[in-house]
């Protein structure tokens, strides 16, 4: 049996960087993975909807212009296999990674046999010094809404789709949700999002929900808060779905994207001691030790927020802390988090519900962006950004913005926040011009109550 | 969100650096609540609970009985139940709130908002990732970092400094083991830990830093005895238990009040007296822990039978192990009285930063010449040592010579204070 310094199992973001680090560090190392390199956010996630919403964008931005004459069809199909295209480069990518540092990669599903040995099936037993567990999460299933990959889909099945949707079920107003209302309907398919709670995002801020609510449907998509899909009976080609307070409706494709649960069962974890919480996720501390000396979790599957980024650093911390380094730590003071709708929404840092909640003398600004230059040619009248800082110090704690490419200009706040920046540094800070960036100074200004492009009326 | 929280020594105040941990009052496994003391943790001062910032499970105790911890240190770790504002402490590396023995289960509103404080004080700590990361490297607190950069924000040099501070009062590593010799296997080491320690630490620079001089006085308690016996059983009506100790008290603060430069401090960096208008007078209490110093406060405002009542209190809770930091602390002048075992003279240690102390010794009937007749009186010595750098003999001599008087007149005790004003 070989042994290995370090096991990985799971190719995902909480799990390849790990791999990676590990490498650099001088350890040997194997990573299992049971389906595709890159793990949920390559293959089913984050990069096959970006990928999405990037043609689809693109023709609805250009629609949106009154003088651009012609019109552009795309080809359901052909989208949908230029998307496999690019999860299996990006898939492609994460495996020359892993190669180019040494890595050495078992295909099969892994479970720990005895401590210090992991049985990849259909590929027998290594052994291990350390081990990372980073398996993510798989979709929640729900009685009745499980997916057949013909009618009824997860974000995992959908991407197998290739004939267009004509009218379309999205149960779950959440990130997935929202973000399929968007591609689908800017593909012409007629959309209703049904969410259970009185808002879209729901565990967001008030003022996204607000935002991408208005603006699906301004796009022609049926938003139904507060209401259940009570059944689903499924005949061949469509499915009839009761919707509570709406009735029986019919839809040729089911979208079920409602919740998420940790892949930490059948792993063999309980025998080496590795503690889970009520809902499955394995418990850590700031070193992504679990409750079992020489194994660490990262990723999803140690908890939420379930976001690839976020995964990244604490798969190098679990990385560096395998390798003997006892002071690395995940210590993020700001997670940021992307809704890639159109206007984008980007959220990092607490909220002014947050912080007050905690005690601290905290103050929001809130910027309308319509006026900014950018923003205003790419048209956005509900865009706003929001900061929120101590106001004391005027140390940034927080920063919300729903703005066009908002996923690009949420990393300068959370490294606001990481620096301990204040508003003052922010506003004295060269944004270029004209960008969406300036949001960020330009709210920073009005919070110093000092703002160029705002009129500010006295009190 | 569920997690693994590291409870960390918290900062007990007054300067307190380390514990030794006493006695856990949980147990791996079990089940913790918010604010149930979790462990017992002697300090240079006292005895504190210890309780829990978090409801949990706790996952794994990081220090045995009799281990030293530093401030900071972890010393458990619990795993959290979710909820999001436990996440939200998670990562408190804040001084969390420390009871003082006895009060470590009370609830009220005040101690419930501060594991919220300890959240916030972790989002304002304004140190980037890498100075973080230092910090952890050198095992610095974030928390008890002053940060010398824009508006508090923490700097690299101001985690290196912190470090160097805490390598300045570090104790070295223990000594590897090493066979005992022949001779050392017949002697025993034991450990100065916690009060002994503290006392250690606090006599040495007593009589390293402050000249003492001394003085005694023999005193005629046979007035004193009469009126402390007519007073009893009235005193025992309200259930308190009179000794000689609360008259001495008071006449103390009624001698101190006349020559206020004995209820006085050095401040010698400024080379001024410092002259305290009150008159916390701490005694020393004999406990299995060790000497102890409780100190009653605001003598001045107090009767006879509210100073009994406050020593008997105070002596209970020092042999019970439960004394607060509070009760300990602010003593402006201190009385010993060794006179209940032993002894019929000896001369005290100074308790900085105070300028006296009295010794009362054992009461001793002796033959007496008054008016020509010798009679039985009831004598005892009472010593003074001094800061000699504060007072003079003959101050002191005058002092004590008024103590001297109070206590043989014991009248003079409860006639009116403006007397001396």
């Amino acid at each position: 049996m070989e042994k290995f310094d370090l096991v990985v199992i799971g190719g995902g973001p909480g799990g390849y960087p790990a791999a990676v680090r590990a490498s650099q560090l001088g350890l040997n190392v194997a990573l299992v993975e049971a389906d595709s390199l890159g793990g949920e956010c390559t293959n089913y996630g984050c990069i096959p909807t970006k990928a999405l919403l990037y043609p689809s964008g693109l023709a609805a931005s250009l629609a949106r212009l009154e003088f651009a004459k012609g019109y552009v069809e795309i080809d359901f199909e052909g989208l949908m296999d230029w998307v496999s295209g690019v999860v299996e480069s990006v898939s492609g990518g994460v495996s020359s990674l892993l190669k180019g540092y040494g890595v050495e990669v078992l295909r099969g599903r892994a479970r720990i046999s005895a401590p210090g040995v992991v049985e990849v099936e259909g590929v027998g037993s290594i052994g291990y010094e350390k081990l990372i567990v980073a398996t993510g999460t798989s979709p929640a299933r729900i009685p009745g809404l499980e997916p057949d990959g013909d009618v009824v889909h997860d974000n995992r099945s959908i991407l197998r789709l290739r004939r267009k949707p004509g009218r379309m079920l999205i149960v779950g107003g959440g990130y997935i949700g929202v973000e399929y209302a968007t591609v689908m309907s800017r593909l012409g398919v007629e959309v209703t999002v049904v969410e259970l709670m009185e808002r879209l995002l729901p565990t967001m801020m008030r003022d996204f929900s607000r935002v991408v609510e208005r603006r699906l449907r301004s796009e022609g998509v049926r938003i139904l808060t507060g209401r259940k899909v009570e059944s689903l009976e499924r005949r061949e080609g469509y499915a009839k779905a009761r919707i509570s307070g709406v009735g029986e409706e019919e839809f040729d494709t089911v979208l079920v994207a409602v919740g998420r649960k940790p892949n930490s069962r059948g792993l063999g974890l309980e025998g080496l001691g590795v503690k889970t919480d009520s809902h499955g996720y394995i418990v850590v501390n700031e070193g992504m030790e679990t409750t079992s000396p020489g194994v660490y979790a990262s990723g999803d599957v140690s908890g939420p927020p379930l976001l690839a980024h976020k995964a990244f650093l604490q798969g190098v911390v679990a990385a560096e802390r395998a390798a003997g380094d006892s002071t690395a730590a995940y210590d993020a003071r700001a997670v940021p988090a992307v809704v890639y709708t159109d206007p984008e929404l980007a959220t990092t840092g607490l909220t002014l519900d947050e912080a007050k909640k905690m005690g601290v003398d905290a103050a929001e600004t809130r910027l309308p962006l319509a006026a900014l230059a950018r923003v205003a040619l790419e048209g956005c009248r509900e865009c706003f950004a929001k900061i929120v800082y101590e106001r004391s110090t005027g140390a940034v704690l927080g920063f919300h913005v729903a703005a066009p490419h908002a996923s690009e200009i949420i990393a300068e706040a959370t490294l606001a926040i990481e620096m301990g920046a204040t508003v003052e540094d922010l506003a004295s800070t060269i944004h270029p011009h004209p960008s969406v960036s300036e949001s960020v100074k330009e709210v920073a200004e009005l919070a110093l109550e000092k703002p160029i492009h705002y009129i500010l009326k006295r009190r | 969100m569920p997690r693994i929280v590291q409870v960390k020594l918290p900062d007990i105040g007054e300067g307190i650096a380390e514990g030794e941990i006493v006695e856990w009052l949980v147990e791996e496994g079990g089940e913790v609540k918010q604010f149930q003391p979790m462990v017992r943790v002697l300090t240079a001062k006292a005895t504190v609970e210890i309780p829990s910032p978090y409801t949990g499970r706790v996952a794994r105790l990081l220090a045995k009985p009799g281990d030293v911890v530093n401030v900071g240190d972890p010393i458990a770790e619990i795993e959290v139940s979710d909820g999001s504002e436990t996440t939200r402490v998670e990562e408190a590396t804040s001084p969390q709130q420390a009871t003082m023995s006895g009060g470590g289960a009370k609830t009220s509103k005040e101690e419930r908002v501060k594991p919220k404080q300890a959240a916030r004080s972790q989002v304002l700590i304004r140190a980037p990732p890498r100075v973080r990361k230092l910090a952890r490297k050198l095992g610095v607190d974030l928390a008890l970092v002053k940060g010398t950069g824009p508006k508090g924000a923490i700097t690299e040099e101001d985690v290196r400094r912190a470090a160097r501070e805490i390598a300045a009062v570090a104790r070295p590593a223990r000594e590897p083991v090493v066979e005992p010799t022949q001779q050392q296997a017949l002697e025993e080491r034991l450990p100065l830990r916690g009060v002994k320690r503290a006392m250690a630490q606090s006599m040495s620079l007593s009589k390293s830093r402050i000249p003492h001089a001394y003085i005694a006085e023999e005193v005629d308690f046979t007035e004193l005895s009469r009126l402390r016996e007519s007073l009893k059983s009235d005193a025992e009506e309200k259930g308190v238990k009179l000794t000689f100790l609360p008259f001495i008290f008071k006449a103390v603060v009624k001698a101190l009040k006349k020559y206020p430069l004995m209820n006085a401090e050095l401040d010698e960096d400024k080379m001024e007296i410092v002259v305290k208008h009150y008159y916390n007078i701490g005694f020393a209490a004999d406990t299995p822990q060790g000497l102890v110093v409780p100190v009653v406060k605001n003598v001045e405002k107090k009767g006879l039978f509210a100073i009994a009542r406050e020593i008997a209190e105070l002596t209970r809770k020092a042999r019970e192990g439960r004394l607060e930091l509070e009760d300990v602390s602010g003593a402006t002048f201190t009385i010993t009285n060794v006179g209940s075992i032993g002894t019929v003279i000896g001369f005290p240690v100074i308790y900085p930063p105070n300028v006296g102390i009295i010794g009362v010794h054992r009461i001793v009937e002796r033959p007496v010449y008054i008016g020509g007749e010798i009679k039985p009186r009831k004598i005892a010595i009472i010593s003074l040592s001094f800061d000699h750098r504060v007072v003079e003999g003959a101050y002191a001599t005058r002092f004590l010579m008024e103590i001297k008087k109070l206590l043989e007149n014991p009248a003079l005790l409860f006639a009116e204070d403006h007397e001396f004003q």
